[in-house]
């Protein structure tokens, strides 16, 4: 899916509230069709590198390109191909539906074809048919209208900002099905932020490793393996794998017995695990 | 912009507050216009205008910043709105023409309303004292949208709904008892020069045929509020 077109690229950002410096040179680059992967501790400038893309906060320094923009009026413009989640921005005295139908309207996507976009994102996050308003929403269904409200329009790309926060497994794997999904079926550059490096393992494909307003690395899921050289078989005898390897002129170096981890095993006792 | 006015508008006719407030300004339009049906044409006139103005002007710019601006600002709507692509200075003109659409609709059906009872009722007053009480409430919607204009700015400065609606009622009823008050003192008229007493003296000058020139500084402190929110906005770090 990723080919290679950057479509957002951030060089040197720079970010400081007088003399405090939470950005100090952020420069990264997000391929067409890549899942991205935000990854950082709580404070280390993940929500305000998206707030400079999402043009809610100004850089002191450093450039900025979307989807090949390079002035900020350009920026505007390409703002309307984006997507996201960042919370809940929503009205909670209105439905899904009304709260959709208001950001359909001034997204710009004409009446007649608003309620088909607005039945398939309900679908696609599995809100079709809830008729209450926004205000008794669970959090995994606040959370899942924020997604919806995201996706509304079949933007280029996807921001999503904690999308997992405070949620249950069951919703943090739906949540990951949706990505991988918006990802692969509609085509969508996400890119993902989260301090819990299990979800985005299985969310991503590259990651940005931010560390006290710095990206301290770029890397791949290939990079990891190459890094790793790690592979994970399950056999039901052991000693004859172990056989089988020796007989093929292979060293094991070192053998490491896993237990399950506690989402496999929580998924294997109650059913489920994204569908 | 035009997209967002037309979605903004669709959801506070969803909300039960429009049509709760509503109700009770038509009710009451009906009601004060029923009770002083036998009373001179004056004295009719002066209590329309009481009843356009002040408290009832209150009620409904309070109801209006409520529903434009702090429920956007409560549910983080400005910053999904210009994270979609909208710039401020847009995002804040569709907001003025929002309060200008609610307010005008609001005065549009009270005074149509009162009107049509003082019709009904065969109430002693001309038809020019009918327009008059036509043009006060116009007057009242302009009176109405400054204080909106102000209110934003506020609430935008100090991150605070409070902030205003304190605006609201102190530009609607404090600043002119304070400033009137001033004047019966100290014989220092200030109170010509904020946006009431500069309405209220186009108002005179409407109702004895000359032009009313005092529209003309009235509408530079509107552009003024305006320019001074777009510059405070433009330039205000908002949060996730």
């Amino acid at each position: 899916m990723n080919d290679d077109r950057p479509v957002i690229k951030m060089d040197n950002i720079v970010k400081k509230y007088g003399s405090h410096e939470v950005l100090k040179g952020v420069s990264l680059t997000v391929n067409k069709g890549d899942i991205y992967g935000l990854i950082g501790k709580n404070g280390a400038g993940k929500t305000t590198i998206f707030k400079i893309l999402l043009g809610l906060s100004e850089s002191s320094g450093g450039e900025i390109s979307i989807l090949g923009s390079s002035t900020p009026k350009e920026h505007e413009r390409s703002r309307k191909n984006i997507g996201f989640f960042v919370g809940h921005s929503f009205y909670p005295y209105l439905t899904s539906v009304e709260n959709l139908r208001y950001f359909a309207t001034v997204k710009g996507i004409p009446a007649k074809e608003q309620k088909k976009e607005i039945d398939r994102v309900l679908e696609i996050v599995d809100l079709k048919g809830v008729k209450k308003p926004a205000s008794k929403f669970s959090l995994g269904m606040k959370q899942r209208l924020g997604i919806a409200n995201a996706i509304l329009g079949n933007p280029e790309i996807l921001i999503l900002d904690e999308p997992t926060n405070g949620l249950d497994p069951q919703g943090i794997a739906d949540i990951r099905h949706m990505v991988r999904r918006c990802n692969e079926e509609f085509g969508m550059t996400v890119i993902v932020s989260s301090h819990i490096l299990g979800e985005l393992e299985h969310t991503a494909e590259r990651f940005g490793i931010v560390n006290e307003g710095i990206v301290v690395s770029e890397i791949t899921q290939d990079d990891l393996k190459e890094k790793e050289k790690v592979i994970e078989i399950a056999v039901d005898d052991l000693e004859k794998a172990k056989q089988l390897l020796a007989d093929g002129g292979v060293k094991v170096l070192r053998e490491v017995q896993e237990k399950s981890s506690l989402e496999d095993f929580y998924f294997r006792l109650i059913g489920g695990g994204g569908k | 912009m035009s997209a967002l006015i037309k979605a903004d508008t669709r959801r506070i006719f969803r909300k039960k507050g429009f049509w709760i407030i509503m109700f009770f300004m038509l009710f009451f339009q009906f009601f004060d216009a029923f009770i002083i049906t036998d009373e001179s044409a004056e004295k009719i006139m002066n209590d329309a205008q009481r009843n356009l103005g002040m408290g009832h002007l209150l009620i409904v710019t309070v109801f209006v910043f409520l529903s434009v601006i702090a429920d956007d600002r409560k549910s983080s709507i400005f910053e999904a709105n210009i994270a979609i692509g909208l710039s401020r200075t847009k995002l804040l003109l569709a907001k003025t023409s929002e309060f200008a659409l609610v307010m005008t609709l609001f005065y549009f059906l009270m005074t149509s309303f009162r009107l049509l009872w003082y019709k009904l009722c065969s109430v002693p007053l001309s038809n020019r004292q009918l327009g008059l009480i036509a043009i006060y409430a116009a007057f009242a919607v302009a009176h109405g949208i400054i204080c909106l204009m102000a209110a934003t700015l506020a609430d935008i400065a100090l991150d605070s709904t409070a902030a205003g609606i304190i605006t609201l009622v102190i530009m609607l009823i404090l600043l002119s008892l304070v400033l009137k008050t001033v004047e019966t003192i100290y014989k220092i008229n200030l109170y010509n020069y904020i946006p009431g007493g500069l309405l209220d003296a186009a108002y005179a000058n409407a109702a004895v045929g000359i032009f009313p020139w005092q529209l003309i500084p009235t509408a530079l402190y509107g552009i003024a509020a305006f320019a001074a929110t777009s510059a405070l906005f433009n330039k205000k770090e908002l949060q996730l």
